[in-house]
C-alpha cells in the first residue's frame, strides 16, 4: 500500500477513534458522577439538602396546622433530619435500582398522634370528629411522603434511569473495545503512532461542549421543581462542566507527554 | 539537545493543528446535520430557566384605567396590594397578590387569575380561619359591608349570600368571569374544630356605590 493511501486511511482512523474517545469519556463522567448514587449521596450532603429539605416538610406541613385549628408546636419532634437522609437516601437507591418504595410514616404518624393528643389535652379542647383529627394526621403524612419522593417525579424517570445506565455500561464496553481495535489497527498494521492527535481532538471537542454548553443554556436560572432541587441540579451541571475541564486539560498534558517521549522518525 | 526540542515542538504544533482541524469539523458536521435537534435540546432546558422576579410594588404606581377597566400596572405576586375589613366580623387583613399556601402563613390572598377591584370581573379572596384571618368570617351577615382598601382605591361590597362547600368542588363553584363585579372571600370550615377541614365557608358580596379611588 502506498504511502500516502495509508496516511490518509490512518487519518480517518484518528478521527473516529477522537469520536469514540469523546463518547467513552462522557459515557464515564456520567457514570461516576450523575448515575452514581454514592456522587449523589456527597452532593446532596455538600449541599446541605438534607437539613433544607427537613425544613422545608416542617413549612409545608405548618400550611397545615394553622387551617386544622393547631399551633405549628405539635410538629416539634414528630421526624428528625436522621431518618430523613435515611429516606432519601433509601429513595434514591432504589430509582437508580428501578424500583419505586414506600416511605416509612409509622414514627411520624405516631409521634403526630402523640403531639396531637398532648395539645389537646393541654388546651382542654374537645375533639367533635377524631376523623377530621385522623384526615389531618394522613395529610402531613402525605406532605412528609410527597417532599421525599418530590411528589413521584423522580419514580416517573426510575425505568428510564435505569435503562440509560444499562446501555452507557453496554456502550462503554463496545466503545473501548473498539477503540483498541482501532489503536492497534494504526499503530501496529499501518505503522501509525499519533495516538496524542486523538488525545487533542477529544480534548478540543470536550472544551467546544463545554463553552456551547455555557453560552447557550442559561444555568444559574435553571429551575425544576423547586429551589431545592433546582440548586442540586445546577450545583452537579457546574461540577460536570469542571470535571470535564480538568479531563480536557489532562489529555492534552498526556498528548504532549506522549509526543515528546516519541521517536522523532516515526512522526509525522 | 535544543534541536530535539525545537523539532519535538514543532510536532506538536503540527498534531495540534490536525486536532483543532478534527474537532472544526466534527462540529461543522455536527452544527450543519442537526441543528435543529440541537435547537430543540437548547430550548428545552432554557424552558426550565426563569428570570427571577425581584421588583416591588414601590418601583410602581398601580392605578386603573377608567376606561378600559383595567390595572394598569400590576402588583408582583406576593406584594401586599389591599387591605381587607369586615367590620361586623371584627375582620382586617392584609391582601397579599397570591393565594398559595406560602403566602396564606403571612396573611389573606388574592387569587392571581381573578380580578381587580374595580375592573368588573370576579375578585376571589382566601384567608386562613385563624383568628388573625377569616376564623370569624362566618359572624359576618348577609347585608354587612366588605371593604377592600387598594392602593388605587376603596371599594365597598354589600354581601348576598353564603355556602358551605367541599373543598374538592372549589373550583367548579368559584367560577372567574367579567360579567358582574362579585367579591368572593372564603375560608376552611368549620372554623372553630381541629383537625382537616374538607369544607369551604365562602361569602358572595356584590360591589355597592362608587370607589374612593386615591
Amino acid at each position: 500500500m502506498k504511502n500516502s493511501i495509508k496516511s490518509i486511511i490512518s487519518y480517518l482512523i484518528l478521527f473516529v477513534e477522537s469520536i469514540l474517545l469523546f463518547i467513552l469519556t462522557t459515557l464515564l463522567i456520567t457514570k461516576f458522577t450523575i448515575f452514581n448514587t454514592s456522587y449523589i449521596r456527597n452532593t446532596l450532603e455538600k449541599n446541605n439538602y438534607y437539613q433544607d429539605l427537613y425544613d422545608d416538610i416542617k413549612v409545608e406541613m405548618s400550611y397545615y396546622t394553622n387551617q386544622s385549628g393547631f399551633e405549628d408546636s405539635i410538629l416539634d419532634d414528630t421526624f428528625t433530619i436522621g431518618e430523613v437522609r435515611y429516606e432519601t437516601n433509601k429513595y434514591i437507591e432504589n430509582i437508580y435500582k428501578g424500583k419505586t418504595l414506600n416511605i416509612d410514616i409509622i414514627n411520624l404518624q405516631s409521634r403526630l398522634n402523640n403531639n396531637i393528643n398532648e395539645y389537646v389535652r393541654n388546651q382542654n379542647f374537645k375533639v367533635i370528629d377524631q376523623k377530621e383529627i385522623d384526615k389531618f394526621i394522613q395529610t402531613m403524612c402525605e406532605v412528609y411522603q410527597d417532599e421525599i419522593k418530590l411528589m413521584g417525579y423522580a419514580e416517573k424517570g426510575a425505568s428510564i434511569v435505569t435503562k440509560i445506565i444499562s446501555l452507557s455500561n453496554k456502550l462503554i464496553i463496545v466503545l473501548s473495545v473498539a477503540l483498541v481495535l482501532l489503536i492497534v489497527l494504526n499503530t501496529f498494521v499501518l505503522k501509525r503512532n499519533n495516538f496524542a492527535i486523538v488525545l487533542y481532538t477529544s480534548a478540543f471537542i470536550i472544551l467546544f461542549c463545554n463553552h456551547y454548553f455555557k453560552a447557550n443554556i442559561d444555568i444559574k436560572n435553571i429551575f425544576i421543581y423547586s429551589k431545592l432541587v433546582s440548586d442540586i441540579i445546577k450545583h452537579i451541571i457546574n461540577s460536570l462542566l469542571h470535571i470535564s475541564i480538568i479531563i480536557s486539560i489532562i489529555y492534552i498534558i498526556l498528548g504532549i507527554i506522549l509526543a515528546m517521549t516519541k521517536k522523532l522518525k516515526k512522526s509525522y | 539537545m535544543p534541536n530535539i526540542i525545537i523539532r519535538k515542538s514543532k510536532v506538536i504544533v503540527k498534531q495540534l493543528a490536525i486536532a483543532f482541524f478534527f474537532t472544526a469539523f466534527l462540529v461543522f458536521l455536527t452544527l450543519t446535520l442537526g441543528k435543529n435537534k440541537i435547537n430543540k435540546a437548547i430550548n428545552l432546558v432554557n424552558n426550565f430557566a426563569i428570570i427571577e422576579n425581584i421588583g416591588s410594588n414601590q418601583d410602581k404606581k398601580i392605578q386603573i384605567n377608567k376606561v378600559t377597566k383595567r390595572l394598569v400596572s400590576y402588583p408582583n405576586f406576593g406584594d401586599i396590594w389591599a387591605k381587607i375589613e369586615i367590620p361586623s366580623a371584627n375582620i382586617e387583613a392584609n391582601v397579599y397578590h397570591g393565594d398559595t399556601l406560602d403566602l396564606l402563613k403571612y396573611g389573606v390572598g388574592h387569587h392571581a387569575g381573578s380580578y381587580f377591584p374595580g375592573e368588573g370581573g370576579t375578585i376571589l379572596i382566601a384567608g386562613h380561619n385563624s383568628s388573625r384571618d377569616f376564623g370569624r368570617l362566618p359572624q359576618a351577615k348577609i347585608g354587612d359591608i366588605i371593604k377592600i382598601k387598594a392602593v388605587y382605591g376603596t371599594y365597598n361590597y354589600r354581601i348576598d349570600e353564603y355556602e358551605i362547600i367541599e373543598a374538592k368542588a372549589l373550583n367548579e363553584k368559584l367560577e372567574i368571569n367579567d360579567k358582574k363585579e362579585i367579591l368572593m372571600v372564603y375560608t376552611c370550615y368549620p372554623v372553630d374544630t381541629l383537625g382537616y377541614k374538607s369544607k369551604r365557608y365562602v361569602v358572595y358580596a356584590s360591589l355597592v356605590g362608587d370607589p374612593n379611588e386615591e
